[in-house]
Protein backbone atom coordinates (compact mmCIF):
# COMPACT_ATOMS: atom_id res chain seq x y z
CA UNK A 1 0.00 0.00 0.00
CA UNK A 2 1.25 3.40 -1.12
CA UNK A 3 2.50 5.60 1.67
CA UNK A 4 1.92 9.22 2.19
CA UNK A 5 3.63 9.72 5.60
CA UNK A 6 5.72 12.44 5.61
CA UNK A 7 7.71 14.04 8.86
CA UNK A 8 9.31 17.21 6.98
CA UNK A 9 7.57 20.11 4.83
CA UNK A 10 10.12 19.38 2.11
CA UNK A 11 8.55 15.71 2.05
CA UNK A 12 5.11 16.92 1.81
CA UNK A 13 6.12 19.12 -1.45
CA UNK A 14 7.50 16.21 -2.75
CA UNK A 15 4.54 13.98 -2.68
CA UNK A 16 2.92 16.57 -4.02
CA UNK A 17 4.74 16.50 -6.84
CA UNK A 18 4.97 12.81 -7.09
CA UNK A 19 1.28 12.28 -6.98
CA UNK A 20 0.11 15.77 -8.69
CA UNK A 21 -1.63 16.56 -5.93
CA UNK A 22 -2.51 19.24 -3.22
CA UNK A 23 -1.53 19.46 0.65
CA UNK A 24 -4.68 18.68 1.56
CA UNK A 25 -5.33 15.53 -1.04
CA UNK A 26 -2.41 14.47 1.07
CA UNK A 27 -3.15 14.90 4.68
CA UNK A 28 -6.21 13.31 3.48
CA UNK A 29 -4.49 10.10 1.75
CA UNK A 30 -2.12 9.93 5.03
CA UNK A 31 -5.60 9.80 7.35
CA UNK A 32 -7.28 7.20 4.92
CA UNK A 33 -4.49 4.68 4.94
CA UNK A 34 -3.85 5.15 9.38
CA UNK A 35 -7.35 4.86 9.76
CA UNK A 36 -8.84 3.00 6.96
CA UNK A 37 -11.93 5.62 6.50
CA UNK A 38 -13.27 6.52 3.19
CA UNK A 39 -12.23 10.23 2.04
CA UNK A 40 -15.74 11.02 2.15
CA UNK A 41 -16.11 10.18 6.06
CA UNK A 42 -13.12 11.84 6.39
CA UNK A 43 -13.98 15.03 5.22
CA UNK A 44 -17.71 15.17 6.74
CA UNK A 45 -15.91 15.25 9.91
CA UNK A 46 -13.70 18.11 9.12
CA UNK A 47 -16.63 19.77 7.76
CA UNK A 48 -17.99 19.58 11.36
CA UNK A 49 -15.63 21.09 12.72
CA UNK A 50 -15.55 23.78 10.45
CA UNK A 51 -19.34 24.42 11.13
CA UNK A 52 -18.16 24.28 14.84
CA UNK A 53 -16.08 27.11 14.19
CA UNK A 54 -18.31 29.30 12.12
CA UNK A 55 -20.74 28.96 14.91
CA UNK A 56 -18.21 29.93 17.57
CA UNK A 57 -17.66 33.44 15.38
CA UNK A 58 -21.21 34.01 15.29
CA UNK A 59 -21.72 33.50 18.71
CA UNK A 60 -18.64 35.11 19.59
CA UNK A 61 -19.84 39.02 17.47
CA UNK A 62 -23.30 38.49 19.71
CA UNK A 63 -20.95 38.75 22.95
CA UNK A 64 -22.04 41.88 24.85
CA UNK A 65 -21.01 40.85 28.45
CA UNK A 66 -17.51 40.49 30.34
CA UNK A 67 -15.56 37.44 30.73
CA UNK A 68 -16.04 35.88 34.99
CA UNK A 69 -12.11 37.58 34.93
CA UNK A 70 -13.85 40.89 33.29
CA UNK A 71 -10.82 40.85 31.06
CA UNK A 72 -12.59 39.98 27.95
CA UNK A 73 -15.92 40.41 26.49
CA UNK A 74 -17.66 42.82 23.49
CA UNK A 75 -14.64 43.79 21.62
CA UNK A 76 -15.40 41.49 18.57
CA UNK A 77 -18.82 43.21 18.25
CA UNK A 78 -16.79 46.26 18.32
CA UNK A 79 -14.32 45.60 15.51
CA UNK A 80 -17.16 44.23 13.29
CA UNK A 81 -19.63 47.74 14.19
CA UNK A 82 -16.31 49.36 13.14
CA UNK A 83 -15.95 47.24 9.46
CA UNK A 84 -19.56 48.54 9.06
CA UNK A 85 -19.04 52.32 9.21
CA UNK A 86 -18.39 54.08 6.06
CA UNK A 87 -14.64 54.10 5.66
CA UNK A 88 -13.01 51.89 8.01
CA UNK A 89 -9.23 51.92 7.52
CA UNK A 90 -7.59 49.15 4.36
CA UNK A 91 -11.55 48.46 3.84
CA UNK A 92 -14.50 46.50 5.75
CA UNK A 93 -12.41 43.38 5.56
CA UNK A 94 -9.65 44.17 7.50
CA UNK A 95 -11.85 44.96 10.65
CA UNK A 96 -13.70 42.12 9.83
CA UNK A 97 -10.91 39.56 9.94
CA UNK A 98 -9.87 40.86 13.54
CA UNK A 99 -13.40 40.66 14.45
CA UNK A 100 -13.52 36.87 13.56
CA UNK A 101 -10.50 36.54 15.57
CA UNK A 102 -11.81 38.23 18.60
CA UNK A 103 -14.85 36.33 18.50
CA UNK A 104 -13.69 33.02 18.81
CA UNK A 105 -11.41 33.83 21.73
CA UNK A 106 -13.98 35.72 23.19
CA UNK A 107 -16.24 32.29 23.27
CA UNK A 108 -13.30 30.43 24.54
CA UNK A 109 -12.98 32.38 27.74
CA UNK A 110 -16.93 32.47 28.15
CA UNK A 111 -17.07 28.49 28.28
CA UNK A 112 -18.38 28.36 24.57
CA UNK A 113 -17.99 26.10 22.06
CA UNK A 114 -14.81 25.88 19.97
CA UNK A 115 -12.31 24.14 17.73
CA UNK A 116 -8.90 23.74 19.38
CA UNK A 117 -6.81 24.56 16.06
CA UNK A 118 -4.12 23.44 17.27
CA UNK A 119 -4.74 24.84 20.68
CA UNK A 120 -7.82 26.52 22.23
CA UNK A 121 -5.44 29.40 23.01
CA UNK A 122 -4.89 30.06 19.10
CA UNK A 123 -8.20 28.35 18.02
CA UNK A 124 -9.83 31.34 16.25
CA UNK A 125 -6.67 32.24 14.03
CA UNK A 126 -7.76 29.37 11.29
CA UNK A 127 -11.12 29.60 11.47
CA UNK A 128 -11.18 33.48 10.99
CA UNK A 129 -9.25 33.52 7.78
CA UNK A 130 -11.05 30.17 6.45
CA UNK A 131 -14.85 32.11 7.73
CA UNK A 132 -13.61 35.41 5.40
CA UNK A 133 -12.69 33.19 2.45
CA UNK A 134 -15.92 31.73 2.41
CA UNK A 135 -17.47 34.82 2.92
CA UNK A 136 -15.79 37.04 0.52
CA UNK A 137 -14.20 34.60 -1.99
CA UNK A 138 -17.33 32.01 -2.16
CA UNK A 139 -15.95 29.02 -1.07
CA UNK A 140 -17.99 26.06 -0.17
CA UNK A 141 -18.33 24.34 3.14
CA UNK A 142 -16.96 21.55 1.72
CA UNK A 143 -13.47 23.82 0.20
CA UNK A 144 -13.22 25.13 3.84
CA UNK A 145 -13.51 21.65 4.44
CA UNK A 146 -10.91 21.04 2.80
CA UNK A 147 -8.57 23.99 3.39
CA UNK A 148 -8.77 22.67 7.10
CA UNK A 149 -6.57 19.44 5.68
CA UNK A 150 -4.22 21.69 4.39
CA UNK A 151 -4.28 23.37 7.69
CA UNK A 152 -3.53 20.03 9.10
CA UNK A 153 -1.19 18.80 7.23
CA UNK A 154 1.01 21.84 7.52
CA UNK A 155 0.44 21.22 11.24
CA UNK A 156 1.56 17.57 11.31
CA UNK A 157 5.48 19.15 10.26
CA UNK A 158 5.07 21.11 13.17
CA UNK A 159 4.11 18.59 15.50
CA UNK A 160 6.18 16.47 14.94
CA UNK A 161 9.70 18.38 14.39
CA UNK A 162 8.27 20.76 17.45
CA UNK A 163 5.44 21.71 19.41
CA UNK A 164 1.68 23.33 19.66
CA UNK A 165 2.18 24.14 23.92
CA UNK A 166 2.38 27.31 25.16
CA UNK A 167 4.34 25.79 28.04
CA UNK A 168 6.63 24.07 26.29
CA UNK A 169 7.09 26.79 23.08
CA UNK A 170 5.59 30.09 23.87
CA UNK A 171 2.73 31.86 21.84
CA UNK A 172 5.00 31.30 18.85
CA UNK A 173 4.11 27.79 18.63
CA UNK A 174 0.33 28.41 19.88
CA UNK A 175 -0.55 30.94 17.58
CA UNK A 176 2.78 31.37 15.47
CA UNK A 177 1.59 27.50 14.62
CA UNK A 178 -1.97 28.57 13.82
CA UNK A 179 -0.83 31.36 11.49
CA UNK A 180 1.25 29.05 10.02
CA UNK A 181 -1.03 26.83 9.04
CA UNK A 182 -3.73 29.48 8.03
CA UNK A 183 -1.44 31.03 5.56
CA UNK A 184 -0.85 27.43 3.89
CA UNK A 185 -4.28 26.68 4.08
CA UNK A 186 -5.59 30.85 2.42
CA UNK A 187 -2.74 30.44 -0.42
CA UNK A 188 -3.61 26.79 -1.82
CA UNK A 189 -7.24 27.79 -1.45
CA UNK A 190 -6.62 30.19 -3.69
CA UNK A 191 -4.90 28.35 -6.15
CA UNK A 192 -0.90 28.18 -4.81
CA UNK A 193 1.31 25.19 -5.41
CA UNK A 194 2.25 23.40 -2.09
CA UNK A 195 5.48 25.23 -2.28
CA UNK A 196 3.85 28.54 -2.54
CA UNK A 197 1.99 27.17 0.39
CA UNK A 198 4.59 26.20 2.09
CA UNK A 199 6.84 29.61 1.75
CA UNK A 200 3.32 31.52 3.27
CA UNK A 201 3.40 28.93 6.07
CA UNK A 202 7.17 30.01 6.82
CA UNK A 203 6.58 33.80 6.10
CA UNK A 204 3.72 33.60 8.85
CA UNK A 205 6.16 31.35 11.12
CA UNK A 206 9.14 33.48 10.60
CA UNK A 207 7.54 36.27 11.63
CA UNK A 208 6.07 34.78 15.06
CA UNK A 209 9.30 33.57 16.18
CA UNK A 210 9.96 34.66 19.94
CA UNK A 211 6.56 35.51 20.88
CA UNK A 212 6.19 34.47 24.59
CA UNK A 213 2.90 33.18 26.35
CA UNK A 214 2.72 35.84 29.69
CA UNK A 215 -1.24 35.89 29.81
CA UNK A 216 -2.63 38.00 32.47
CA UNK A 217 -3.40 35.51 35.65
CA UNK A 218 -3.28 33.12 33.62
CA UNK A 219 -6.54 33.37 31.64
CA UNK A 220 -6.15 32.86 28.25
CA UNK A 221 -7.21 36.13 27.05
CA UNK A 222 -4.94 39.10 27.24
CA UNK A 223 -3.13 39.06 25.08
CA UNK A 224 -4.94 36.01 23.57
CA UNK A 225 -7.96 37.69 22.21
CA UNK A 226 -6.46 40.72 20.40
CA UNK A 227 -3.26 38.27 19.45
CA UNK A 228 -5.91 35.85 17.39
CA UNK A 229 -7.50 38.69 15.26
CA UNK A 230 -4.03 40.70 14.85
CA UNK A 231 -2.38 37.15 13.38
CA UNK A 232 -5.77 36.25 11.53
CA UNK A 233 -4.68 38.94 9.22
CA UNK A 234 -0.67 37.90 10.11
CA UNK A 235 -1.69 34.91 8.14
CA UNK A 236 -3.48 37.02 5.13
CA UNK A 237 -0.08 38.76 4.56
CA UNK A 238 1.85 35.76 4.36
CA UNK A 239 0.05 33.96 2.07
CA UNK A 240 -0.31 37.32 -0.10
CA UNK A 241 3.29 37.39 0.15
CA UNK A 242 3.94 33.67 -1.14
CA UNK A 243 1.49 34.02 -3.91
CA UNK A 244 2.79 37.27 -5.24
CA UNK A 245 5.84 35.26 -5.71
CA UNK A 246 8.12 36.64 -3.18
CA UNK A 247 11.00 34.59 -1.77
CA UNK A 248 11.12 33.59 2.01
CA UNK A 249 14.85 32.55 1.74
CA UNK A 250 14.44 30.12 5.12
CA UNK A 251 12.88 26.95 4.15
CA UNK A 252 9.59 26.14 6.19
CA UNK A 253 11.55 23.34 7.58
CA UNK A 254 14.24 25.26 9.30
CA UNK A 255 11.61 27.99 10.25
CA UNK A 256 9.87 25.47 12.14
CA UNK A 257 13.53 24.31 14.08
CA UNK A 258 14.24 27.82 14.58
CA UNK A 259 10.78 28.00 16.78
CA UNK A 260 11.88 24.65 18.62
CA UNK A 261 15.38 25.82 19.58
CA UNK A 262 13.89 29.63 20.64
CA UNK A 263 10.87 27.96 22.58
CA UNK A 264 14.03 25.49 24.40
CA UNK A 265 15.73 28.54 25.26
CA UNK A 266 12.69 30.98 26.76
CA UNK A 267 12.83 31.27 30.24
CA UNK A 268 10.04 29.57 32.16
CA UNK A 269 8.66 32.65 33.41
CA UNK A 270 7.39 33.65 30.02
CA UNK A 271 5.85 29.72 29.07
CA UNK A 272 2.22 30.07 30.24
CA UNK A 273 3.23 30.43 34.07
CA UNK A 274 1.96 33.78 34.27
CA UNK A 275 5.12 34.22 36.21
CA UNK A 276 6.71 37.07 33.62
CA UNK A 277 6.04 39.51 31.07
CA UNK A 278 2.34 40.87 30.94
CA UNK A 279 1.63 39.06 33.76
CA UNK A 280 3.55 40.48 36.39
CA UNK A 281 2.75 44.34 35.79
CA UNK A 282 1.00 46.27 37.64
CA UNK A 283 -2.20 45.96 35.46
CA UNK A 284 -1.13 42.17 35.41
CA UNK A 285 -1.14 41.90 38.87
CA UNK A 286 -4.76 43.22 39.56
CA UNK A 287 -6.03 40.19 37.98
CA UNK A 288 -4.91 37.31 40.45
CA UNK A 289 -6.60 33.33 39.57
CA UNK A 290 -10.28 32.79 40.72
CA UNK A 291 -10.82 30.89 43.60
CA UNK A 292 -10.88 27.19 42.93
CA UNK A 293 -14.91 26.11 43.20
CA UNK A 294 -16.14 29.02 41.76
CA UNK A 295 -18.12 32.61 42.80
CA UNK A 296 -20.80 30.67 44.09
CA UNK A 297 -18.53 28.53 46.54
CA UNK A 298 -20.60 24.68 45.98
CA UNK A 299 -21.84 22.62 49.02
CA UNK A 300 -18.90 21.70 51.65
CA UNK A 301 -18.75 17.93 52.83
CA UNK B 1 2.63 7.61 12.44
CA UNK B 2 1.80 9.95 14.96
CA UNK B 3 0.45 13.16 14.89
CA UNK B 4 -3.21 12.72 12.89
CA UNK B 5 -4.65 15.66 11.30
CA UNK B 6 -7.44 15.29 14.14
CA UNK B 7 -4.80 15.81 16.34
CA UNK B 8 -4.05 18.89 15.32
CA UNK B 9 -7.57 20.28 14.33
CA UNK B 10 -9.90 19.49 17.20
CA UNK B 11 -11.13 18.18 19.54
CA UNK B 12 -14.26 20.58 19.37
CA UNK B 13 -14.45 21.60 23.18
CA UNK B 14 -15.53 23.80 25.87
CA UNK B 15 -12.95 26.22 26.38
CA UNK B 16 -10.66 27.98 27.60
CA UNK B 17 -7.94 25.08 27.70
CA UNK B 18 -7.95 22.26 26.10
CA UNK B 19 -5.36 20.58 29.32
CA UNK B 20 -7.27 22.39 31.77
CA UNK B 21 -11.01 22.05 30.78
CA UNK B 22 -11.24 19.54 28.29
CA UNK B 23 -9.06 16.56 30.50
CA UNK B 24 -10.82 18.36 33.29
CA UNK B 25 -13.72 16.83 31.95
CA UNK B 26 -12.57 13.75 30.80
CA UNK B 27 -11.16 12.84 34.60
CA UNK B 28 -14.94 13.72 36.25
CA UNK B 29 -16.25 10.69 33.39
CA UNK B 30 -13.85 8.50 34.72
CA UNK B 31 -14.88 8.65 38.64
CA UNK B 32 -18.11 9.20 37.17
CA UNK B 33 -18.17 5.40 35.63
CA UNK B 34 -16.43 3.70 38.44
CA UNK B 35 -18.63 5.15 40.91
CA UNK B 36 -20.95 2.29 39.60
CA UNK B 37 -24.29 4.89 40.25
CA UNK B 38 -25.05 8.13 40.21
CA UNK B 39 -22.20 9.99 42.06
CA UNK B 40 -24.46 11.93 44.76
CA UNK B 41 -21.19 12.99 47.09
CA UNK B 42 -18.11 14.15 45.44
CA UNK B 43 -15.15 15.24 47.18
CA UNK B 44 -12.08 16.81 44.67
CA UNK B 45 -8.65 17.37 45.55
CA UNK B 46 -6.46 19.29 42.95
CA UNK B 47 -2.50 19.50 42.88
CA UNK B 48 -0.47 21.92 41.24
CA UNK B 49 -1.50 23.55 37.93
CA UNK B 50 -4.96 22.47 38.40
CA UNK B 51 -4.96 23.97 42.23
CA UNK B 52 -3.70 27.54 41.03
CA UNK B 53 -5.01 28.14 37.67
CA UNK B 54 -7.71 25.90 37.80
CA UNK B 55 -10.93 27.90 38.87
CA UNK B 56 -10.03 30.44 35.52
CA UNK B 57 -9.61 27.35 33.63
CA UNK B 58 -12.85 26.05 34.34
CA UNK B 59 -10.90 22.63 36.36
CA UNK B 60 -13.36 22.87 38.66
CA UNK B 61 -16.79 23.21 36.56
CA UNK B 62 -15.25 20.76 34.03
CA UNK B 63 -14.90 18.05 36.64
CA UNK B 64 -18.31 18.92 37.76
CA UNK B 65 -19.44 18.72 34.10
CA UNK B 66 -17.79 15.17 34.07
CA UNK B 67 -19.91 13.90 37.15
CA UNK B 68 -22.66 14.55 35.94
CA UNK B 69 -22.09 12.44 32.18
CA UNK B 70 -21.49 15.91 30.11
CA UNK B 71 -19.31 15.61 26.96
CA UNK B 72 -16.15 17.66 26.44
CA UNK B 73 -18.28 19.60 24.09
CA UNK B 74 -21.12 20.06 25.82
CA UNK B 75 -21.77 23.99 26.88
CA UNK B 76 -23.69 23.16 29.76
CA UNK B 77 -20.65 22.64 31.41
CA UNK B 78 -20.74 26.21 31.90
CA UNK B 79 -23.69 26.05 34.62
CA UNK B 80 -22.01 22.52 35.64
CA UNK B 81 -22.25 24.14 39.32
CA UNK B 82 -26.16 25.06 39.79
CA UNK B 83 -26.60 21.37 37.54
CA UNK B 84 -24.95 19.58 40.54
CA UNK B 85 -27.12 21.40 42.92
CA UNK B 86 -30.30 20.89 41.14
CA UNK B 87 -29.39 17.01 40.61
CA UNK B 88 -28.50 16.84 44.42
CA UNK B 89 -24.64 16.12 43.72
CA UNK B 90 -22.72 17.95 46.61
CA UNK B 91 -19.12 18.36 45.65
CA UNK B 92 -15.99 20.43 47.40
CA UNK B 93 -13.12 20.79 46.24
CA UNK B 94 -9.37 21.38 48.39
CA UNK B 95 -6.00 22.16 46.99
CA UNK B 96 -3.73 19.19 47.91
CA UNK B 97 0.09 18.33 47.49
CA UNK B 98 0.73 15.55 45.78
CA UNK B 99 4.48 15.51 45.75
CA UNK B 100 6.98 16.65 43.45
CA UNK B 101 6.52 13.57 40.92
CA UNK B 102 2.86 14.20 40.52
CA UNK B 103 1.88 15.84 37.06
CA UNK B 104 1.50 19.64 37.70
CA UNK B 105 -2.58 18.83 36.70
CA UNK B 106 -3.37 16.50 39.12
CA UNK B 107 -6.66 15.49 40.06
CA UNK B 108 -7.68 12.81 42.77
CA UNK B 109 -11.56 12.29 43.14
CA UNK B 110 -13.48 10.64 45.68
CA UNK B 111 -17.23 10.25 44.55
CA UNK B 112 -20.02 8.23 46.45
CA UNK B 113 -23.50 7.45 45.10
CA UNK B 114 -26.70 7.42 47.55
CA UNK B 115 -26.28 4.04 48.13
CA UNK B 116 -23.18 1.70 47.96
CA UNK B 117 -19.30 2.33 48.87
CA UNK B 118 -17.93 4.93 45.53
CA UNK B 119 -14.45 4.88 44.30
CA UNK B 120 -11.84 7.11 44.89
CA UNK B 121 -9.17 7.84 41.72
CA UNK B 122 -6.18 10.20 40.85
CA UNK B 123 -5.29 10.86 37.07
CA UNK B 124 -3.66 13.58 35.43
CA UNK B 125 -4.63 16.02 33.04
CA UNK B 126 -1.54 15.81 30.14
CA UNK B 127 -1.90 17.83 27.32
CA UNK B 128 -4.43 18.45 24.06
CA UNK B 129 -7.39 17.21 26.43
CA UNK B 130 -5.55 13.92 26.59
CA UNK B 131 -5.71 11.81 30.53
CA UNK B 132 -3.91 9.35 32.48
CA UNK B 133 -5.73 7.59 35.56
CA UNK B 134 -2.67 6.50 37.81
CA UNK B 135 -4.76 5.19 41.20
CA UNK B 136 -8.03 3.31 41.74
CA UNK B 137 -9.18 3.17 45.01
CA UNK B 138 -5.36 3.19 46.43
CA UNK B 139 -4.24 0.25 43.29
CA UNK B 140 -1.50 1.74 40.72
CA UNK B 141 -3.10 1.23 36.82
CA UNK B 142 -2.01 3.28 33.87
CA UNK B 143 -4.90 3.64 31.25
CA UNK B 144 -5.59 7.19 28.83
CA UNK B 145 -9.60 5.94 28.23
CA UNK B 146 -8.48 5.97 24.29
CA UNK B 147 -9.76 2.54 24.21
CA UNK B 148 -12.92 0.79 26.03
CA UNK B 149 -12.33 -0.57 29.23
CA UNK B 150 -13.91 -3.46 31.71
CA UNK B 151 -13.00 -2.38 35.50
CA UNK B 152 -13.22 -5.19 38.02
CA UNK B 153 -12.67 -5.05 41.68
CA UNK B 154 -11.94 -8.54 43.06
CA UNK B 155 -10.44 -11.28 45.71
CA UNK B 156 -6.93 -12.20 44.59
CA UNK B 157 -7.42 -15.53 44.05
CA UNK B 158 -6.17 -18.53 41.59
CA UNK B 159 -7.70 -18.69 38.23
CA UNK B 160 -9.25 -14.93 38.24
CA UNK B 161 -7.54 -13.95 35.25
CA UNK B 162 -8.05 -17.23 33.00
CA UNK B 163 -12.43 -17.27 33.66
CA UNK B 164 -12.06 -13.22 32.71
CA UNK B 165 -10.56 -13.80 29.23
CA UNK B 166 -12.47 -17.06 28.88
CA UNK B 167 -15.57 -15.29 29.24
CA UNK B 168 -14.52 -12.24 26.80
CA UNK B 169 -12.73 -14.87 24.35
CA UNK B 170 -17.09 -16.70 23.71
CA UNK B 171 -18.01 -13.08 22.89
CA UNK B 172 -15.14 -12.83 20.79
CA UNK B 173 -14.13 -9.45 22.27
CA UNK B 174 -10.54 -8.57 22.13
CA UNK B 175 -8.48 -7.51 24.55
CA UNK B 176 -5.90 -4.81 23.42
CA UNK B 177 -4.21 -4.45 27.76
CA UNK B 178 -4.35 -6.34 30.60
CA UNK B 179 -3.09 -5.44 34.00
CA UNK B 180 -3.66 -6.38 37.83
CA UNK B 181 -2.47 -4.91 40.96
CA UNK B 182 -3.28 -6.30 44.61
CA UNK B 183 -2.79 -4.77 47.93
CA UNK B 184 -0.77 -8.29 48.94
CA UNK B 185 -0.85 -11.63 48.24
CA UNK B 186 -4.77 -13.35 48.46
CA UNK B 187 -5.75 -10.10 48.91
CA UNK B 188 -7.63 -7.78 46.89
CA UNK B 189 -6.99 -6.28 43.60
CA UNK B 190 -7.48 -4.00 40.65
CA UNK B 191 -7.84 -5.45 36.74
CA UNK B 192 -8.18 -3.07 34.11
CA UNK B 193 -9.22 -4.81 31.11
CA UNK B 194 -9.09 -3.08 27.58
CA UNK B 195 -10.61 -4.05 25.00
CA UNK B 196 -11.15 -3.19 21.03
CA UNK B 197 -14.82 -2.29 21.39
CA UNK B 198 -17.40 -2.74 24.41
CA UNK B 199 -18.46 -6.30 25.02
CA UNK B 200 -22.64 -7.12 25.04
CA UNK B 201 -24.08 -5.96 28.47
CA UNK B 202 -24.79 -9.59 29.71
CA UNK B 203 -21.07 -10.47 29.86
CA UNK B 204 -20.34 -8.06 32.35
CA UNK B 205 -23.48 -9.42 34.20
CA UNK B 206 -21.84 -13.31 34.25
CA UNK B 207 -18.51 -11.08 35.23
CA UNK B 208 -19.98 -10.06 38.43
CA UNK B 209 -20.79 -13.95 39.03
CA UNK B 210 -17.15 -14.93 38.86
CA UNK B 211 -16.35 -16.03 42.51
CA UNK B 212 -14.33 -13.17 44.29
CA UNK B 213 -15.77 -10.63 41.84
CA UNK B 214 -17.04 -7.47 44.00
CA UNK B 215 -17.50 -5.03 41.31
CA UNK B 216 -17.15 -4.15 37.52
CA UNK B 217 -17.84 -1.44 35.53
CA UNK B 218 -17.73 -0.44 32.32
CA UNK B 219 -15.94 2.73 30.75
CA UNK B 220 -16.53 3.75 27.24
CA UNK B 221 -13.66 5.09 25.46
CA UNK B 222 -13.12 9.20 25.84
CA UNK B 223 -12.23 9.67 22.78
Amino acid sequence: METYDYSKAAELVALCEKHSLSIADIAMRREMAERAESAEVLLERMRRHYVTMRDSIRKGLEIRGLSPSRLSGGDAAKLLAYSKTENPLLGADFARTVAYGFAVLEVNAQFGRIVATPTAGSAGVVPACLVMLEETRGLTEEQCAKALFTAAGVGVVIGKNACFSGAQGGCQAEVGSASCMAAAAIAEAMGGTPQQACEAGAYALMNTLGLVCDPIGGYVEVPCVSRNGMFAVHSFLAATMALAGSRCVVPLDDVILAMRDIGRRMPRALKETAGGGLATTPTGLKFPPLPVGGAQAPVRL
Amino acid sequence: MGFSAFDVIGPSMIGPSSSHTAGAVRLGLVARAFCDGVPAEAKVELHGSFAATGAGHATDRGIVAGLLGFSTDDERLRDSFDIARACGLAVGFSPVDLGEDAHPNTARISVRPSVGDGVRMTGASVGGGSIRVLEVDGFATDFTGELDLIAVWHADRPGFLSRVTTLLSCVEANIATIHTARRARGTDAFTRIEVDGPPPPEVLAVMRRIPGVTKVVMLGRLF
